[in-house]
């Protein structure tokens, strides 16, 4: 499939209505603007700054709000679910009536006293464990610092070991004028340092500060606030923690009742206000003249026709001309999938996107995808876990886009594992046959089984393989058709037909040998002596000389073996599709295993078997996914796709909390 | 399995070896893969605990190797008749020196191919940090790796198959 035509368009609009066409392209959603390349003297729009105001007002007060407020809908569904609908004539209607100057400033003074708070909190409780710790020194601080018209002191650390030789050489400085004073560990047993506080008269104040630098204790001083003992103190700092505290808890009540009364408003406010920004940058940014705005953007094909009946409305004031793409642009693409391939579009976009005018391989992919996803989970029990989770999810939520292709890619695997499952007889692996009592369920199961891959691997191995050989073609085959297309024949015949004949030949040479009717036994040998030959004549063809063009085709044969690990890599079904089958059937011989201890045997085995096969269906859908798409991305992308587009990002109303609806109630965002 | 055990049971003894071979050294190299993709996970998350999914899914990409050395395993004891009702099948001594080496491609390719494994997973976590519209490109690169994991399953699966007891 290739990618939507885009076209583009340049808009003329009167001043007087480029707002209202702004806002009907916004609207349909389906215009990529173009930037303008010089530096366009934008016509200013006056309003764009007191909206860019008024949305710099909102979001502090979200900011603060918003962790007070009780979300209405659970996580879940808030992250699955589509966003509750709003007409943007109600959001104007509210963003007119509503006035949030008071809310602001009034949380603007919350917010701020909720920090002081904290600040002063933390001081509060540092001064707490300070203050617990020399309880029992009997003097007002006061006494220490700033100390009394004779007496001073000062506090500090000191390792405890060393306290006693400190104290003594104190005692030695100042003689009988002197107290010491040495906090008990108590708080403090984990480090090996204790507070000590030394008092001393003023005069010898110098001999002290010799000594403290002498023996290199740390000393410290009480904040100027802390006068009183210290045990009067801690009851004033105690008192007044549980003050702040209690305060602190009335803002959060306070805060709670005004986050549930304005977080949705606001939340629809700065969804309404950043719709009304985009529109206005978008007008700004166009270049204009006095009396005309002028909008350069890039449409889809199918929608001018919408886009005409928006500037139909106002004939004589607009004017529209529409082009192809030139050779300079770098249109963007956007992917046109019919329904069934749309899950799995989000594949191909993690690749990269398709390039404008190229393959996009979204098709191609689905079916090999839904049947490699299906090989490698293979089992009809994982499988139906899969469609009945994906089921629950599609039906309970409200989803679209990306969102909801994943989960129908789910469901699609859950399907594919499905019928696998079935056909080799796999259900949770070997549950049916392991417990005596499902044994007749067990023969049921055996009725549809075609092959078994525990007993039979090679069987499956030639499917894995057969499936390789087949997307390698296939995907060889897509660039062949390309190359006829854009009339390339000689790349058609030498780079794909040469390669089929060779690797056709080759492996009905491996293959056939002794099986070959008579008088066709070296039918395969000439096959690929033509396909090699072909190859040896093209793919020197760009370079210069002969001997250089004989050289590089001759060497060219050598790529047989990047195909053949190509093809070798789709082992990979089989490898993936028995670990599933083996991790399954090891459970469930656990399971039987405990189900021997008494008692609590049964419950032993109903506990392996839940947690077990929860286990083994996350590793095998998360090993079978991985897989699959590397099967797809590796050997297949690489023959046909490189990927490089652009996605189309259309200018239509982006939202954080509210998706807007039509006037009719239908979602105006995904048309 | 009761009773003495004799010279006869050789055979079957070293089909042991060679299922605790498959099963250990497999899934050894994908404890060591797992571990560095965790390592460079765990940093990533201390930036950003919002990918902690995806990181996950990065971790878990090494943890094949040990399942294919499982199923191997599994496969030989099965072959052998250590599970099961039918109990243990005669292996003369030199089969069960085959089977032993059978056990050798998945055993080796897992043991390293899960280790390196894990440093490419490590380094794409590193990778989708940074840029995470990257994560498809991301995911392959480990997956790389892997290739040489199943080829030595599909050829320990072959030469166990050509063993005919």
């Amino acid at each position: 499939m290739a990618v939507t035509r885009i076209k583009k368009v340049r808009l003329l609009a009167h001043h007087t209505i480029a707002g209202n066409i702004a806002g009907a392209i916004q609207k349909l959603g389906c215009c990529e603007l173009i930037p303008p390349s010089a530096t366009a003297g934008g016509s200013s729009v006056a309003v764009l700054d007191d909206v860019e105001q008024r949305i710099s007002e909102l979001r502090p007060l979200l900011r603060f709000l918003e962790p007070f407020y009780t979300e209405e809908r659970g996580a879940l569904e808030r992250m699955l679910s589509d966003k509750p609908g709003e007409t943007l004539a109600a959001l104007s209607e509210l963003s007119d009536s509503t006035e949030t100057e008071e809310i602001t400033i009034q949380t603007r003074k919350l917010e701020k006293r909720l920090a002081e708070i904290r600040s002063n909190l933390s001081q509060i409780t540092t001064q707490i464990t300070l203050l617990t710790e020399i309880s029992d020194f009997p003097y007002p601080l006061s006494f220490v610092s700033p100390g009394t018209d004779r007496i001073c002191g000062f506090a500090g650390t000191i390792d405890r070991d060393a306290a006693r030789s400190f104290e003594e050489r104190f005692r030695e400085t100042v003689g009988a004028h002197g107290e010491f004073y040495l906090a008990s560990p108590g708080s403090r047993k984990k480090d090996t340092d204790s507070t000590f506080i030394a008092l001393f008269c003023r005069e010898q104040r110098e001999a002290v500060s010799d000594l403290c630098s002498e023996t290199g204790v740390s000393r410290f001083e009480f904040p100027d606030d802390l006068s009183d003992n210290p045990s009067t103190e801690l009851e004033r700092l105690i008192a007044r923690k549980s003050d702040l505290a209690q305060e602190e808890k009335d803002i959060h009540t306070l805060a709670e009742s005004l986050a549930a009364e304005w977080v949705p408003v606001v939340r629809k406010l700065s969804d309404y206000l950043g719709i009304l920004q985009k529109k206005m940058q978008a007008l700004q940014a166009g270049a204009g003249t006095e009396q005309v705005s002028i909008l350069d953007f890039w449409i889809p094909e199918p929608m001018i026709e919408r886009l005409q009946k928006v500037t139909g409305s106002y004939p004589d004031l607009t004017d529209i001309s529409i082009s192809d793409p030139g050779p300079e642009d770098e249109p963007p693409s956007l992917m046109a999938n019919p329904a069934w391939a749309k899950p799995y579009e989000p594949l191909t976009k993690l690749y990269g996107f398709p390039l404008y005018g190229g393959i996009d391989p979204t098709v191609y992919l689905g079916p090999f995808f839904f049947v490699f996803f299906g090989m490698c989970l293979g089992d009809a029990g994982y499988g139906g876990v899969m469609v009945i989770l994906s089921v629950m999810a599609l039906s309970k939520f409200q989803m679209s886009g990306d969102r909801k292709h994943f989960f129908q890619l789910f469901l699609l695997g859950g399907i594919g594992s499905v019928i696998f499952g079935v056909i080799t007889g796999s259900f949770f692996g070997n549950l049916l046959s392991s417990f005596a009592f499902l044994e007749p369920l067990a023969r049921i199961q055996q009725i549809p089984v075609v092959l078994e891959p525990m007993n039979d691997p090679m069987t499956l191995l030639a499917i894995s393989l057969t499936l390789g050989v087949i997307q390698i073609f296939f995907g060889m085959f897509l660039v062949l058709v390309e190359n006829v297309r854009k009339g390339d024949y000689i790349a058609a015949l030498g780079d794909q037909v040469g390669w089929f004949l060779f690797l056709a030949g080759l492996g009905g040479m491996m293959l056939g040998s002794g099986r070959m009717p008579d008088g066709f036994s070296s039918v395969p040998k000439i096959i690929a002596i033509a396909g090699a030959v072909l190859l040896v004549l093209t793919q020197g063809r760009e370079k210069d000389t002969i001997f250089g063009k004989a050289f590089s085709g001759v060497l060219s044969l050598y790529n047989v073996m990047s195909y053949l690990g190509d093809i070798l890599s789709y082992s990979r079904l089989l490898a993936l599709g028995l670990a599933t089958t083996a991790i399954a059937m090891i459970f469930n011989m656990l399971a039987g295993m405990v189900g021997g201890v008494p008692y609590v045997g049964w419950l032993l085995t109903l506990a392996f078997i839940l947690l077990g096969h929860v286990f083994s269906l996350a590793v095998n859908a998360m090993g079978a996914f991985v897989h699959s798409l590397r099967l797809q991305y590796v050997e297949f992308f690489s023959k046909f796709y490189t990927g490089g587009g652009r996605p189309f990002s259309p200018f239509r109303y982006q939202t954080n909390h509210v998706s807007i609806l039509d006037e009719d109630g239908l979602s105006a965002e995904n048309n | 399995m009761k009773g003495a055990y004799k010279v006869e049971h050789a055979g079957i003894m070293l089909a042991v070896l060679g299922a605790g071979l498959s099963a250990g050294l497999a899934g050894a190299g994908s404890a060591l893969g797992i571990g560095s993709a965790g390592e460079a996970g765990a940093g990533v998350m201390t930036e950003d605990p919002g990918k902690f999914g995806l990181i996950l899914l990065f971790q878990a990409l090494p943890g094949t190797q040990g399942i294919y050395g499982l199923l191997f395993a599994f496969f030989i004891v099965l072959k052998v008749g250590l599970l099961g009702g039918s109990g243990p099948v005669d292996v003369p001594f030199w089969y069960g020196f085959g089977i032993a080496f059978s056990a050798l491609p998945v055993a080796l390719a897992g043991f390293w191919s899960g280790a390196a494994q894990g440093r490419a997973s490590a380094a794409c976590i590193q990778m989708i940090a940074r840029r995470p519209e990257e994560t498809g490109k991301a995911l392959i690169m480990p997956a790389m790796v892997e290739t040489y994991a199943v080829f030595g399953l599909l050829m320990s699966i072959i030469l166990l198959n050509s063993i005919q007891l």
